[in-house]
């Protein structure tokens, strides 16, 4: 009797088999005695790898500030039109964020969220990560949307979250930039842009040639003593 | 060929397009005319072209060898024109890395971000990094330029938009340049602030995040805005507005160009002050039991005042109804008021708050009280007599089109007891005493009866009448005094001579004591000296509101049908149903008559009281029933401003839940009274509204479209359409 090079007949008293058949039988052999990959949630919990996308955070700056200056960046980048923003002036008694303006409310729809973080991509100062909560449980969708006491992280705390996943780390001899609480915004002081992922170098020496033209940063440094 | 140009166009060539445009015409219209984008900051359409900014560069054949600023390039015949040559791209990459050197890093936090054109240029023309690496420039901000409008020096780039207008247009305390070279900023006048009313429009014309609002600081993002067009509803002018909403609440209002009206600007008030619309709304029915206005269904309350009212009707008669109009309700509302008073029931009292006019027509031109110039028309003036009339206060675009008149040789005589804002401009401005106004037209009429160039033969009726009012007006003259009184004469003698003169007086004014006849007389005076019916001249009443022409034009006037028609019962005034006993139910329509009462209330012999409006007002709360209506933001229909432009407001919010528009609670009661009307829509009552009133003969929802429709009178099948 032919036999072609797949079929391996064997004689059996029931039935015949063919090799692809074995081969899915010993798939189920070798597999019998590994450890299985379910892990029985709630008793123990998987290990997330370092750039999960979970729950939104809100992050401060060492100094206690806010990071978050409502620039509606994040609102504008979501696809699924998740956050809603409104901006407030800092006054010099109340003073939430670095610069001009803060969230005064911000709430994020997580029932809408795919968590894309794209959000957090679109984030000029750092303030919005996902960081590793993905237990979000509510018993209504009301509680489902987060307000900002709900996403910040709370005073004493000050991290970079997963944007240190994300990105590059500063180098060694960056010190954290500290955000100063004047109104003037300068290149080594946290201004919405330059702090970026606390990537930028903050020292740098000063290049100018021209003296007048440092006239300003002279007189507003209060190294300028010539009205004297 | 020369054959072939017989037209009187200019033919030139941009990017191998041949374009044909109006001679006079700039290289950056004419390439904008076919859909080339060059960038550009200083150069502003309304304004002279400066060239300061260097962006708007192209290369022009055959002039010298740098780059154009096509801003400031006349087109001539024959002219090839390049925009995207290598030295052009180089120049305006060139250019706009010198902007950014000094710019802050402030986009996240600016008001500008998503609508600024420094972002939207450097996208698409610009460099793609930078090469400075050194500290920028820092200046205090932001700096305050009066309680509306904050000056951020550090992200000016010294276009010179907002100084040029307020040199070139608006002509008040305004921005202008300090210094020179590095050190030019942006500022006012030592000890000044920037209150003028236009400064709105130096924020909507800056290019970066100089110059922003204060209303509008921080409040969102242009990209979550919504925009519709429509038109403001703060002041008879009735400028062509933006309404820009985000989720359910309006942000600002932005201009939108309407040539004929507002020239692109829009005053502070429109631009605004729309808090009526935001705060402070009514949202349910309310109806006064036990003393106390308490929340009610709207089922409720329509049988409640059907029931009422079908009482009054058959304890007192229709005579006892009465129905005060609005001045701010949309045409075709007006139009169903008034016939929900006359022809469901049957009452003629209906009247609305105006000035003072003897009869629905001008008894010497059989016109109705109105304009007979357009708002474009005061551009082509050579004298403008603005008596007892303030435009800087009550229709601010006015203002800036007299001004705009003035700069191409106009002479402006103010005749006023008060100090106004074009005073400094005036070629005379003579101070009456206060309600001398009407005798002021009266001197002018007489004095322009005596001029010599004046046939008074044909006005032989005017002539006695003044004759016999010979003791006032010496008495007058004497009061005035001899100065006034010779200001006047000449005044009068000036406008004789005239090559256009336009003759504006405001409507409220005629309701001061001794100013009855003032309409009457101004009209008299600019048909004696033939200003009436040229291009250049013209006379008319300054209305107070946005719909106050609309609202004559529909009837709500108790000696006048729509158009101005006469009725066969003469109705009540305003005033007299607010004084007569006889009126027991009286019909409130977004007016606020208590204000105008003696005392805090209104006549106590008034038995039911309906009001129905926006806000709870002062004659709200007197009420028996008040109905939540929308307001302009919120419904569509049909508005017609100072000159007799019909113009469309549109939706853009929805409507607040609980409120209906006034149209429908006008239906509901008529269908409650026994009426069945059987209007879908606005558009249905416009479509009514244009078969029967010459005024708005063939007007349609779509004829409206974006721009409006100025309209006449239509005498007659094959009068003109203007």
């Amino acid at each position: 009797m032919l036999s072609s090079e797949h079929a391996i007949v064997v004689y059996c008293k029931e039935y015949t088999m063919s090799f692809d058949i074995i081969k899915g039988m010993a798939t189920t052999l070798k597999n019998m005695g590994r450890k299985p990959s379910t892990v029985s949630f709630p008793e123990q919990e998987r290990e997330l790898p370092p750039r999960f996308r979970g729950r939104h955070v809100l992050h401060r700056y060492e100094n206690g500030l806010e990071r978050c200056v409502a620039c509606y960046l994040c609102a504008g980048a979501c696809p699924a039109d998740v956050i809603y923003i409104e901006a407030e002036e800092n006054t010099a008694e109340h003073r939430v964020s670095p610069g001009e303006r803060y969230a005064r409310v911000f709430d994020m729809n997580l029932l809408r969220c795919i968590f894309c973080g794209y959000c957090q991509a679109a984030c000029p100062t750092g303030a919005i990560t996902l960081e590793h909560e993905y237990k979000l449980v509510a018993f209504s969708p009301e509680e489902l949307i987060y307000h900002k006491e709900q996403l910040l992280e709370p005073l004493g705390q000050a991290t970079v979250g997963t944007n240190a996943d994300w990105y590059e780390p500063p180098p060694a001899d960056a010190a954290q930039p500290v955000p100063q609480e004047s109104h003037v915004f300068d290149g080594f002081e946290a201004t919405a842009a330059s702090v970026g992922m606390g990537d930028l170098p903050t020292e740098r020496p000063i290049l100018l040639a021209n003296e007048e033209q440092d006239e300003d940063r002279r007189k507003l440094a209060g190294e300028d003593d010539s009205h004297l | 060929m020369p054959e072939e140009q017989r037209d009187n166009l200019v033919h030139i060539t941009i990017d191998d397009i041949p374009v044909a445009v109006l001679p006079g015409t700039l290289v950056w219209q004419a390439a904008r005319q076919i859909g080339i984008e060059i960038p550009y900051y200083c150069y502003h359409p309304k304004m002279p072209p400066l060239g300061a900014c260097r962006m708007c560069f192209v290369e022009v054949e055959k002039m010298p060898k740098p780059p154009q600023t096509s801003c400031t390039t006349v087109v001539s015949e024959g002219m090839i024109v390049h925009t995207r040559t290598e030295r052009v791209l180089k120049a305006r990459r060139g250019v706009l890395e010198f902007l950014l050197i000094n710019h802050p890093l402030d986009c996240p936090i600016c008001d500008k971000g998503g609508e600024c054109d420094l972002q939207d240029f450097t996208l698409r023309h610009g460099p793609g990094g930078t090469r400075f690496d050194l500290f920028k420039r820092h200046f205090p901000k932001p700096v305050p330029m009066s309680n509306d409008i904050l000056l951020d020096r550090e992200r000016c780039i010294h276009c010179q938009r907002c100084t040029r207008f307020c040199a070139e247009i608006s002509m008040d305390n305004g921005l202008v340049m300090i210094n020179r070279g590095f050190r030019m900023e942006v500022g006012t006048a030592p000890n000044h602030v920037f209150d003028s009313i236009f400064s709105g429009n130096t924020v909507e014309i800056c290019p970066v995040g100089a110059l922003t609002a204060a209303t509008f600081r921080f409040k969102t993002r242009p990209w979550e805005l919504k925009h519709t067009p429509s038109v403001c509803n703060n002041c008879s002018v009735g400028c062509n507005a933006r309404i820009d909403v985000r989720v359910d609440r309006v942000t600002r209002l932005m201009s939108r160009t309407n040539d004929a009206i507002d020239d692109g600007w829009l005053c502070n008030r429109g631009r605004w002050e729309f808090g009526f619309v935001n705060e402070n709304r009514l949202r349910t029915p309310l109806i006064r039991r036990n003393g106390q206005l308490q929340p009610a269904g709207w089922d409720e309350a329509f049988l409640f005042i059907a029931r009422r009212l079908t009482e009054t009707l058959k304890t007192h008669g229709p005579q006892a109804i009465g129905g005060i109009g609005s001045t701010r309700i949309t045409n075709e509302e007006s139009y169903l008021f008034q016939k929900l008073l006359r022809d469901v029931l049957g009452t003629p009292n209906i009247d609305h708050h105006h000035g003072f006019f003897p009869g629905p027509r001008d008894p010497l031109t059989g016109r109705p009280w109105m304009m007979t110039n357009s708002i474009a028309d005061i551009e082509k003036a050579s004298h403008i007599a603005l008596i007892a009339a303030d435009p800087y206060q009550r229709q601010p675009i006015l203002d800036l089109r007299i001004k705009k008149a003035m700069r191409q040789g106009a002479h402006i005589y103010i005749v006023n007891a008060h100090k106004t804002e074009l005073d400094r401009f005036a070629a005379s401005k003579i101070t009456i005493p206060e309600n001398g106004a009407g005798m002021a037209a009266k001197l002018l009429l007489k004095a322009a009866l005596q001029n010599d160039k004046v046939d008074a033969s044909q006005y032989s009726d005017l002539y006695t009448q003044l004759q016999s009012q010979e003791k006032e007006l010496k008495e007058a003259e004497t009061t005035f005094g001899l100065e006034v009184a010779t200001q006047l004469q000449f005044l009068a003698n000036e406008i004789v001579g005239a090559k256009g003169a336009i003759i504006l007086y405001d409507e409220m004014a005629t309701l001061a004591p001794g100013c009855q006849n003032l309409a009457v007389d101004v009209q008299a005076l600019a048909v004696v000296t033939n200003n009436i019916d040229r291009p250049g001249a013209g006379v008319g009443p300054l209305f107070e509101d946005a719909n106050s022409l609309g609202a004559r034009d529909m009837g709500v006037l108790p000696d006048a049908l729509p158009s101005y028609q006469r009725v066969q019962e003469q109705g009540m005034s305003y005033s007299e149903m607010l004084s007569s006993s006889q009126i027991e139910a009286l019909y409130v329509v977004g007016a606020n008559p208590a204000r105008h009462v003696e005392g805090p209330e209104l006549l106590s012999t008034l038995e039911f009281l309906i009001v129905q409006d926006v806000t709870l007002t002062e004659t709200a709360q007197q009420a028996d029933v008040v109905l939540p209506a929308v307001t302009f933001a919120e419904k569509e229909g049909s508005m017609t401003n100072v000159d007799h432009h019909v113009q469309a407001i549109r939706r853009a919010l929805r409507p607040l839940p609980g409120a209906k528009a006034d149209w429908e609670i006008f239906v509901e009661l008529a269908k409650h009274l026994g009426h069945k009307w059987s209007y879908c829509g606005p558009q249905d009552v416009l479509r009514e509204i244009a078969q029967t009133n010459p005024f708005y003969a063939s007007l349609s929802w779509e004829t409206l479209g974006l721009q409006g429709v100025r309209t006449e009178e239509h005498i007659g099948e094959d009068a003109a359409h203007v």
